[in-house]
């Protein structure tokens, strides 16, 4: 059995960081700060300048992935900037840290393997990680400044709409999860720990990226939809 | 490979005959799981994952199946209805399967090892044809589709259709991902391929 615990504006902070340990890589991510003693949600997102509403939709959608359908009325109170904040500071987060991190892992975990698994390995690795630098790259330079000129009222040229965007939004955790289950049913030699870490890590960071994937497409693109069909100011 | 079966069937008598009836089944095994607080199903069977559900449509109706296999993550699960009037056994031909009162014993034990039989199978499945296995070495070497026809004497159509059936065999996409697994195994060596 679990329950679903209804977080508050008023629940302590620490609480709900305690019971979910997900929320880091949010908090982190909206520059909320550690050290938070017993402060409120609302009081900790106020003294950081991060909007409650849009915090606690952000929080939920993390938490409770069967209640996404019934909380996209919610959507109209989101702070569109903020979220744009926070996917361009996950796009860092995954480009400079993340996925070469586990490159780096995976090779030293491969060290004993034979030399061509860990030639074809890392190049399907570094391929891969080309492949999510191209996609959170294009995002970056052409989808997030042209929501942000929406924001700003701006008129937009005809070329581009976010229904294009969304037509070739791509899956990009697939071949991260791929090569975990290529390890997983074809790799035959011996295995050493830091291998096994390495898997656990491919497993989290394929999530982290389709749990990235979800908040572009469940909140991203629906709230740019909205904006486009704002009557232009 | 031990099969897991949930049995979330309102009736107290009927979920036990049901249960007395499967525990007959050898082959597959099955571990057989008996829900008793219909209010707990969703959260019972996402913990359980089990290989086939047996739900009677006062906790399940068969509009629900596809809901409830979203929110407990229950994609590879095959749900049979337990139908006890006629309208619910109109509505459940879209299910995997449905039974009912007037089901014979032996239908129902059919139907259910027929439904985890067919998930045996495709684990069989994944191994490769030597032909399939051809078209993996052909691809990993960087050929196209009409120069691997061209070298085994077959269509360009047919190889579309054995590296079709090659990806649902390995849930393997990418031509990259089929360069580790051919060489995971031996079927080409590193010289073979441009790195």
């Amino acid at each position: 059995m679990s329950t679903h615990i209804h977080y508050s504006a008023h629940s302590r902070m620490a609480d709900l960081l305690s019971e979910h340990y997900q929320i880091f890589s949010l908090i982190s991510r909206l520059g909320i700060p550690l050290g938070m003693g017993d402060r409120t949600i609302r009081e900790v997102c106020e003294g950081n300048g991060v909007d409650y509403d849009t915090f606690m939709y952000l929080v939920r959608f993390d938490l409770y992935p069967e209640l996404r359908e019934t909380m996209k009325s919610d959507l109209g109170r989101m702070d569109v900037q903020l979220i744009i904040d926070f996917l361009r500071t996950s796009h860092d987060y995954f480009l400079d840290v993340r996925l070469p991190d586990i490159g780096r892992a995976l090779e030293s975990a491969l060290d004993e393997a034979p030399h061509d698994i860990r030639v074809v390995v890392k190049q399907y690795y570094d391929d891969y990680s080309q492949e999510v630098h191209r996609h959170m790259r294009y995002e970056d330079r052409v989808v997030f400044p042209y929501a942000e000129a929406l924001l700003r009222g701006e008129l937009q040229q005809e070329d581009f709409s976010i229904s294009d965007f969304e037509k070739h939004h791509d899956q990009i955790e697939l071949k991260m999860l791929e090569l975990k289950n290529i390890f997983l049913k074809y790799y035959t030699w011996d295995a050493n720990l830091k291998l096994y870490d390495v898997l656990h890590d491919l497993y989290a960071c394929g999530e982290e990226l389709q749990n990235h994937n979800d908040i572009e497409n469940q909140i991203f693109i629906p709230c740019i939809k909205a904006l486009e069909e704002r009557p232009a100011r | 490979m031990r099969a897991s079966l949930l049995i979330a069937v309102t009736d107290r008598h009927i979920r036990s005959s049901l249960a007395a009836l499967l525990e007959t089944v050898r082959e597959p095994e099955l571990s057989l799981h008996l829900l008793t607080d219909p209010y707990t199903f969703v959260d019972t069977a996402r913990s359980l994952r089990p290989d086939l559900i047996i739900v009677s449509a006062d906790i399940c109706s068969a509009p629900l199946i596809d809901t409830v296999r979203t929110a407990a993550s229950l994609t590879e699960t095959h749900f049979v209805l337990y139908c006890d009037t006629i309208a619910g056994e109109l509505m459940a031909e879209r299910a995997d399967g449905h039974i009912s009162l007037e089901v014979s014993d032996q239908e129902i034990l059919d139907l259910v090892t027929s439904l985890l039989r067919v998930e045996q199978k495709r684990e069989e499945e994944e191994l490769l044809t030597p032909r399939e296995r051809e078209i993996v070495i052909g691809i990993v070497k960087g050929m196209t589709n009409k120069e691997i026809a061209d070298k085994l004497f077959i269509s360009p159509n047919t190889v579309t259709t054995h590296r079709r059936n090659i990806v649902k065999k390995l849930d393997i996409h990418s031509a990259s991902g089929l360069t580790v697994y051919a060489i995971m195994n031996k079927l080409v060596s590193l010289k073979d391929i441009h790195v």
